[in-house]
């Protein structure tokens, strides 16, 4: 679906893009101002306010893109248009620079622009990739379905553990208390728990296994080998169920964290570009 | 011992049901272990928790590995001797002794008070499984994120530029040096506005904005330049020629600071060609002729030349091969003749002398032209003005009365002393000195000397000495003859609109631009013509020769034209 976003309407919107991007470098060749090209000629006024027009409209799609109601255009013209505006806003920007950067906030602005621009790349490439792989790993089952799997196998090794020592029995206890999915903004983007209590578990529980199975202990009962064996068994199935929970939620994790940098930054932006076009007059 | 053990299962509805067990044993084991006698099926109890042994003094209570792992009527403790009203917590079970019924030594109720709670619950709980569950979020980072750039780049610069403009505009206009920045702040809030480096003489007050920024959202003020750059001159004399571009011109219409120090005096040549390759359509009556670019598009040099010595009278004329202009300076002087390569004898010196174009002509301080030849310095030590064969005495220069007075008083003087040497002198002068003499000889003693004179004023004001160099003209009057020297009219700007500067040129031989050595008249106009020059100078686009645009050796401003006009002046003119 999201690659139809890049093509929709037979690409009317890249058109579009290009087009204006042409006619933006096809003005700035053939401008001579006076002095150096910058964002005070006339040339620079006229692209500073297609830009400064531009980003407040894609930034109005944050707003359209929260009308559930029927709408004249629809919102997949609008995330198309979205996107290749965005990124033709590469170009008008720049040009409106004419190429002169300093330590000032109207650079900050253009900066904090780029940022967002790639932030958006980003997720446009999260969202062509993911969810392919995602439903991949899911098999099948939702998240849900798989913690409620997880915590179905947390019930059977409590019950197989019962029956086993006290050391196994505080083993499974803490990696059914201590097990957790995700975390913070880092752990969730790894897909990873180098902490999982259930892993260090598991190894613990075969090392006991196989310590038990050299000593040849004839008090050991076969049966507490047979409790073991199931146990571990159970331990597995749960290892496993948890790396892809947790790639799950690294991939939902992928597919929002670029808005984190997306819109607080165009927000930082909108300050900045205020401050940029007020200083300019300002000071004019 | 017999002991009675209530399993209570308390019900939503509030009910409690129980199942009650019978023990018959002399040591009950309390745990998870299945042969317990009092079984607490639960992962946070160990397999053996504690035990209950009969003993002398009652129902003994111990902790399976006697540790304080007991609570006891909310004590923590190792051991306890049980009796009816007893609570035992164990994990999450609670242990209440009741009174033993009738023919058993004990009785216990069993209740799990903490259950385990509910798995796919506490693992949702545990876990941050999707980015809600961080702790920031776009909406709370949006807010921060703008209003830190918000205050820092827009509220306080506006704030700052309130609390300083009262201090910079109000009171007499500052001396230069206090245009510094005065901070009010710890740094300048509005330095984060800088769009653009400033030009480098203007750094000094370049941070502070409002030196040229004087009121908000107004553009720059030809008052804020001309604060220090008072009276720059127009470019064209404002009475003949009223171009709209130049009439409307502000300084900031050509001048654009915030580029650094190239960008501040325009150099590009099409801002000049602009008007200059279409002079005759703005300005009929101009007598400049059109140019765009030097290598390809330049006239011919016309330097300004002395055409009337009498007058003084200049005209511009071109340095045309076919119609070299002649000057008419009334200077006799062959530069050839001075530069001949063996050099020269002068009376009085026993070796040739080679004469360099260093040894009379010398640069300005500055080295931008060559000082005024002046016969005192450079010519004189060869010329000397003598007029009298043994005597090292000269005559003044540029002084014709006071050669007649020199001349007179020299003679007097030899008159009056006597002893003169000569043989066809008059007796009386050549008297011995010290012999008295009679009026009669004291009045022929003075013709004697008049007589001289005169003859030495013939000498002096013609070929031998003065008429040298100069053009001499006589004239008999009453009192005796009196000589003219014609001025000497010699050009000493010969091109006052370009600007030429010998100094950035001193690895040029004189003799590669000035053809000196083969001009034999000093009518000859030594000037190099245009072609001379564009053999290393080409217009703003060469590659192979000097990059030269127009501001290379023209001004804009032009000297003496009066100060431009500007929109601001011609309003206060009109309502003034």
């Amino acid at each position: 679906m999201q690659e139809s976003v890049l093509v929709y309407r037979n690409s009317r919107y890249l058109k579009l893009a290009v087009a204006a991007v042409v006619v933006a470098i096809v003005a700035y060749v053939v401008d001579s101002p006076v002095g150096e090209p910058n964002g005070g000629t006339w040339l620079g006024y006229t692209l500073g306010t297609i830009g400064a027009l531009l980003i407040l409209w894609l930034m109005w799609f944050g707003i359209r893109k929260r009308r559930y109601g029927p709408g004249n255009v629809q919102l997949e013209d609008w995330l198309s248009a979205h996107i290749y505006l965005g990124l033709a806003l590469i170009i008008v920007a720049t040009l409106h620079t004419g190429f002169q950067f300093g330590v000032n906030v109207h650079t900050l602005a253009y900066t904090l622009m780029m940022l967002v621009i790639l932030s958006g790349v980003f997720g446009l490439y999260a969202y062509v990739r993911y969810p392919r792989e995602m439903t991949e790993n899911r098999r099948g089952a939702s998240l849900d379905e798989m913690m409620q799997q997880i915590a179905d196998l947390d019930r059977e090794c409590s019950d197989v553990a019962m029956g086993l020592s006290d050391e196994i029995n505080g083993i499974v206890h803490s990696s059914r208390e201590n097990t957790r999915l995700g975390g913070g903004l880092l752990r969730q983007l790894s897909g990873r728990d180098p902490d999982c209590a259930t892993t260090a578990a598991l190894k613990r529980v075969q090392e006991l296994a196989t310590e038990i199975g050299r000593a040849e202990d004839a008090d050991a009962p076969p049966d507490g080998r047979m409790q073991l064996r199931r146990l571990i068994v159970r331990l597995n199935r749960k290892v496993e169920l948890l790396d892809r929970a947790r790639k799950d939620i690294r991939f939902q994790a992928l597919m929002r964290v670029w808005l984190l940098f997306h819109i607080p930054i165009s927000f930082a932006l909108l300050a900045a570009l205020l401050a940029h076009v007020v200083s300019v007059f300002f000071y004019w | 011992m017999k002991l009675l053990v209530s399993y209570l299962t308390r019900k939503r509805s509030g009910d409690v049901a129980h199942r009650d067990v019978e023990v018959d044993d002399d040591v009950i084991q309390i745990g998870r272990g299945t042969d317990c006698q009092i079984y607490l099926h639960d992962p946070r109890i160990a397999i053996l928790q504690a035990e209950i042994h009969e003993r002398a003094g009652g129902m003994y209570l111990q902790d399976a590995e006697s540790r304080d792992n007991l609570v006891v009527n909310g004590e923590v403790t190792a051991h306890a001797i049980l009796k009816p009203g007893d609570k035992i917590e164990l994990g999450p079970f609670e242990l209440v002794v009741v009174d033993a019924p009738e023919g058993h030594d004990l009785a216990i109720t069993v209740e799990l008070v903490h259950p385990l709670g509910d798995e796919m619950e506490q693992l949702r709980a545990r876990s941050g499984i999707s980015l809600s569950d961080i702790a920031v979020g776009p909406r709370s980072l949006s807010w921060v994120l703008a209003l830190v750039v918000f205050g820092l780049f827009l509220a306080w610069p506006v704030a700052n530029y309130f609390t300083r403009s009262a201090a910079v505009t109000t009171g007499e206009a500052p001396k230069m040096v206090d245009q510094r920045q005065d901070r009010v702040w710890p740094l300048a809030a509005d330095l984060a506005w800088d769009s653009g480096e400033i030009s480098a003489p203007h750094k000094f007050i370049g941070d502070n904005c409002q030196v040229c920024h004087q009121t908000a959202f107004e553009m720059v003020t030809d008052e804020a330049c001309s604060a220090c750059h008072a009276g720059v001159e127009h470019h064209a004399d404002a009475a003949r020629f009223q171009f709209a571009t130049l009439a409307e011109a502000t300084c900031q219409s050509c001048h654009k600071e915030h580029g650094g120090s190239a960008a501040i005096i325009r150099s590009d040549q099409a801002f000049c060609a602009d008007c200059h390759t279409g002079l005759e359509q703005a300005a009929p009556d101009a007598k400049l002729l059109n140019v765009a670019d030097f290598g390809s598009d330049h006239p011919q040099f016309r330097p300004a030349i002395v055409v009337d010595s009498k007058t003084g009278k200049r005209q511009r004329m071109a340095l045309d091969e076919a119609n070299w202009p002649v000057e008419r300076s009334n200077l006799k002087f062959p530069h050839k003749a001075h530069l001949k390569s063996d050099g020269l004898l002068v009376r009085g010196q026993t070796e040739r002398r080679v004469l360099a174009c260093a040894d009379c002509h010398r640069p300005e301080r500055g080295g931008v032209g060559m000082m005024a030849i002046e016969m005192e310095r450079d010519c004189a030590s060869c010329h000397e003005l003598r007029f009298q064969a043994n005597s090292p005495r000269v005559v003044p220069h540029a002084d014709p009365a006071g050669v007649m007075i020199m001349l007179r008083e020299f003679y007097a003087e030899m008159a009056l002393r006597g002893g003169v040497e000569e043989a066809d002198a008059a007796e009386v002068v050549r008297r011995r000195p010290g012999t008295e003499l009679s009026e009669e000889d004291r009045l022929a003693a003075l013709g004697w000397a008049e007589a001289r004179a005169a003859q030495a004023a013939e000498y002096v004001f013609g070929k031998p000495v003065c008429g040298t160099c100069h053009t001499v003209s006589r004239a008999e009057q009453d009192g005796g003859p009196v000589w003219t020297v014609e001025p000497v009219v010699v050009v000493d700007r010969w091109m006052p609109k370009g600007q030429f500067d010998h100094e950035s040129h001193k690895a040029v031989v004189c003799t590669d631009c000035h053809a000196a050595p083969t001009s034999e008249v000093s009518s000859d106009v030594l000037l190099p013509p245009i072609e001379n020059c564009q053999q290393c100078h080409g217009g703003e686009q060469a590659s192979a020769r000097v990059p030269s645009s127009c501001i290379m050796c023209h001004l804009f401003h032009q000297p003496f034209l009066g100060p431009m006009h500007t929109p601001m002046a011609a309003a206060a003119a009109d309502s003034g």
